[in-house]
């Protein structure tokens, strides 16, 4: 993101499968160019939120430049022929606008908010940046330091996030997934305006990106603008998006361990590779994201009883990662209490995990976070932002609006064998990582990271 | 503990959301939302706002008061007592009563910010009912289980512990500490790792049967609902809460003269401050130049003159922000950023030429007029989701206005001039005022 932290998705926030009676209303069509655009319609106040995304992520960082996916999103705020550096937040402000961007390994979108007398103004700024930006030297280097503060503070600086940093890089063996979408400092101290430019060139254009507007318009509104602004980009017909490796098979689980004398306590973490919404068979997210709910989705679940309610943690939690292209993950945190040792939770995490593999879990379990899952997909039908999210994100990882509609009822019709099955299937030992965060011996308490073993 | 964390805005998030009220130009487009001031049967006043096309409702309230009333000692108080209604109530155990949440997939929140209690509920509609009655339950009838009392005091004290390690969170804490130091609104709201262990059930007992007074309460409901349901929902959920409390309230309090900026050493990659100044109460004729010129100085976007400096110039850090603190005790002009320890030195002075520099000549005409189109141009973003709505018009309410604000807000931005800026300008940016925490090892 340009201007909030980069959040990395441990275990904040509900997922967003889900179910209910308010879907909104979404139409789509494709520009001759090659750019779908995808219109949902929310007319309780005139305001639109305006999204570009484009299929490229921190996954396609070239070998030795990661970070250049982040780093262009940063750099598309300079300027173009038509704008001045920092113009297009200025004028986005003085339309009474917000604006801001977000990269992940997959995708890279942009999106504005603003009064919806003010689309057209938007769109134009939009398709201009999509192919005439221009790079100044002196403007790269400052906004290298600009990342660089933004590594430091949302992830030097917090051992949670570096902890989770190395556990990823030692669950992917093959796949980009494995490399942080912020970069590795030392590659990013490095990364040139030349860097920034190839991939701009290589992956900016119409047909390798959605337009999603979602707010007080109808498609019949949507179209001639669309047509009059990137319709008058040419796609770059030798787009090639480089094929992504696969990931072998895994054979053995692994430990990481971070001693960090700035985490305020010890915290056990564990991810499990799994299949995303997009890569997995039809009802495999749904089923993982009912199985993580019942295992740590609130306090209900069986976690929560069996480590927070008998005293051996302050908090111990689920969360299924749902959103990608390739893969997801099902992760587990916990944070024991001061004088529980890590082993202990360690050892019920993995009883709880065992009781749910063999004997599956309960009807009256199942039809909670079936119902939770409802509920929280009409909160996030509430806002413009998420449903937008929710739609340019799907298409962007190849599904249709169809598949993306029917998730609330795929949630609903998931039985308890599913979930026992994908519980056996993926919750198996040698597809974990499990991580420790330590604090150091009292006598040299607050040094910085110390040692990473794996 | 997703079920009972629906998104709240405490006192300092709606004052960032208030920043941004304003109306556009011209068409008020605010008339579209149409907010009505109800009472129940027994009295209780709220504002509603009939919205049906999603099937959900949201309720937002704050009980003023809040953590400022916790005792000398057992600073945490009102926190843990906001902790303690979603853990049991009435003949629902813990268990039960969280299993009933669960079901019912609501978002149930409750907790204490420095000058009131914050709570907060959404529901999809067909399960209102069932919904209200839980959070009654909590309200009126928490069990305060001793075992349960035990847990919360534990997670509360390891949050404690990571708390001590979060830069932002200790400066901003020490920033209160330092500006307030002989009042409960200078202490923390979540208590310390001596207070919390001396909490006992009687003071939550006790603090729960004065803290949650109708009299000091306010209710913004929107959603799929109508008036007679809310307006029973209301006596449902609040009518069995005491009319008056016996505590007393807070005054006004003003920061203290500051002193050296005050360093909590960390031995950290960078180095993150606390900075802040008092300022204008939100009652003050001159407040909407003050949002005007914070909004210049500090709004974060890419047109602020501490982010141009800061950031874009001299790429010293990621993100710089200030915005106006203002409650029922005090009234600030507060901003952070961190930078890497060598350049904490430099980058406090260039924030000071900033705010000298700007208190000499005040901002040019063209900051001016594109803060104050920013300003009414983006009222309606924060309106746009039924949560959205009841947060910013309980902010609203908070801050002693009417609905009529909604449309008087635009008007009232639009009259400020240059020369209100300026004059606003000179008497609030004195940077012999302000208060400076560091928590890092800063080079300075």
């Amino acid at each position: 993101m340009v201007r909030v932290g980069l959040l990395l998705a441990l275990f904040i926030g509900l997922f967003a499968v889900p179910a209910a009676r308010a879907e909104p209303r979404v139409n789509t069509f494709t520009l001759a160019n090659g750019m779908q655009v995808v219109v949902i319609e929310d007319h309780r106040v005139p305001v639109v939120t305006h999204m570009v995304w484009y299929r490229v992520g921190a996954a396609e960082d070239p070998w030795g430049t990661s970070g250049i996916a982040h780093f262009l999103e940063h750099l598309m705020f300079k300027s173009t022929g038509k704008l001045k550096s920092g113009e297009f937040s200025r004028t986005i402000t003085r339309l009474g606008g917000r604006d801001n961007a977000t990269t992940t390994h997959d995708t890279t979108s942009y999106f504005q908010r603003v009064a919806k007398e003010h689309l057209r103004a938007v769109m134009e700024l939009e398709a201009d940046r999509m192919l005439n930006l221009r790079l100044n030297e002196e403007e790269v280097k400052t906004e290298r330091d600009v990342i660089l503060a933004e590594r430091r503070s949302n992830v030097d600086g917090n051992p949670l996030s570096l902890l989770s940093e190395q556990m990823l890089s030692v669950l992917y063996h093959n796949h980009p997934y494995g490399r942080p979408s912020i970069g590795w400092e030392h590659e990013m101290a490095k990364l040139s305006r030349q860097d920034a430019s190839t991939f701009y060139k290589r992956y900016y254009a119409p047909n390798n990106a959605i337009l999603v507007v979602a707010g007080d318009v109808t498609p019949e509104e949507v179209r001639p603008l669309a047509q009059a602004t990137y319709g008058r980009n040419r796609p770059n017909r030798g787009l090639v998006r480089p094929i992504r490796p696969d990931e072998p098979k895994p054979i053995a689980a692994r430990r990481v361990e971070l001693v960090d004398g700035r985490a305020g306590t010890r915290i056990l973490l564990r991810y499990y590779l799994s299949p995303s919404l997009a890569s997995g068979p039809p009802g495999e997210a749904e089923s993982l994201e009912l199985l993580a709910r019942i295992i740590g989705g609130d306090d209900t679940s069986r976690l929560y009883r069996r480590l927070v309610v008998e005293k051996l943690a302050s908090t111990a939690g689920a969360n299924f990662s749902a959103a990608a292209r390739d893969s997801g993950r099902v992760a587990f945190v916990v944070i024991p209490l001061e004088e529980v040792a890590l082993e202990k939770v360690e050892g019920i995490l993995d009883a709880v995990i065992r009781e749910v593999c063999e004997k599956g879990v309960t009807e009256a379990e199942l039809d909670r976070a079936k119902s939770a899952i409802e509920a929280a997909r009409v909160f996030e039908s509430d806002d413009q932002m998420q449903l937008a999210r929710r739609y340019g994100e799907g298409v962007a990882f190849g599904q249709s609006l169809a598949q993306i509609g029917e998730i609330a009822q795929r949630v609903q019709s998931r039985s308890v064998d599913d979930i026992k099955r994908v519980a056996v299937e993926y919750l198996a030992r040698e597809r974990s990582v499990t991580g420790s965060l330590l604090l150091p011996q009292k006598a040299e308490a607050s040094a910085g990271p110390q040692a990473v073993k794996q | 503990m997703s079920t009972i964390t629906a998104r709240l805005w405490p006192r300092a998030a709606l004052c960032q959301l208030l920043l941004v009220l304003a109306i556009s130009m011209g068409s008020s487009p605010v008339q579209a939302l149409r907010v009505e001031e109800i009472a129940s049967a027994k009295g209780i006043k709220a504002w509603l706002v009939e919205e049906h096309s999603v099937p959900l409702i949201a309720i937002r309230f704050a009980v003023a008061g809040g953590a400022s009333l916790d005792p000398a000692g057992k600073e945490g108080l009102a926190t843990m007592v906001a902790d303690m209604l979603t853990e049991g109530a009435g003949d629902l155990t813990e268990e039960a009563f969280k299993a009933q949440v669960s079901s019912l997939g609501m978002r149930l929140s409750l907790s204490a910010g420095r000058d009131a209690i914050y709570g907060g509920l959404e529901t999809l509609s067909k399960r209102f009912a069932a919904s209200a009655a839980l959070l009654r339950l909590a309200l009126t009838a928490p069990r305060f289980d001793e075992d349960a009392i035990e847990r919360v005091r534990s997670q509360r004290l390891a949050d404690l512990a990571m708390a001590a390690n979060e830069p932002n969170r200790v400066a901003v804490d020490r920033w209160y500490r330092e500006a307030f130091p002989d009042t409960a609104y200078g202490r923390p709201a979540d208590g310390t790792p001596q207070s919390v262990p001396r909490i006992v059930r009687e003071d939550l007992a006790t603090q729960h049967s004065k803290l949650l007074a109708r009299s000091l309460l306010k209710v913004v409901i929107v959603g799929d609902i109508d008036k007679a349901t809310a307006a029973a929902a209301l006596d449902n959920i609040f009518g069995d809460l005491p009319e008056r409390t016996q505590l007393t309230l807070l005054g006004k309090v003003d920061p203290r003269p500051p002193t050296a900026p005050i360093v909590v050493e960390k031995d950290l990659p960078s180095a993150t401050v606390a900075f802040g100044l008092p300022a204008l109460a939100s009652k003050d004729a001159d407040f909407p130049a003050l949002e005007v010129l914070n909004h210049i100085i500090g709004s974060g976007d890419f047109d602020a003159v501490l982010t141009e400096e800061i950031r874009v110039k001299r790429g010293l850090a990621y993100s710089v922000q200030t915005g106006l603190v203002h409650d029922s005790i005090t009234s600030l002009l507060l901003g952070a950023f961190s930078t890497k320890n060598e350049t904490m030195g430099s980058a406090l002075g260039v924030l000071k030429e900033v705010l000298v520099k700007m208190a000499q000549d005040g901002p040019n005409p063209s900051q001016f007029e594109n803060a104050k189109r920013y300003l009414t141009g983006s009222f309606l973003l924060d309106f746009d989701t039924n949560a959205k709505v009841a947060s910013s018009l309980l902010g609203i309410w908070v801050d002693g206005d009417t609905p009529d604000y909604l449309q008087a807000r635009n008007q009232k931005i639009n009259a400020v001039m240059l020369a209100d800026v300026k004059r606003v300008a000179r008497e609030v940016l004195k940077t012999q005022a302000l208060i400076v925490t560091i928590v890092g090892k800063p080079q300075l």
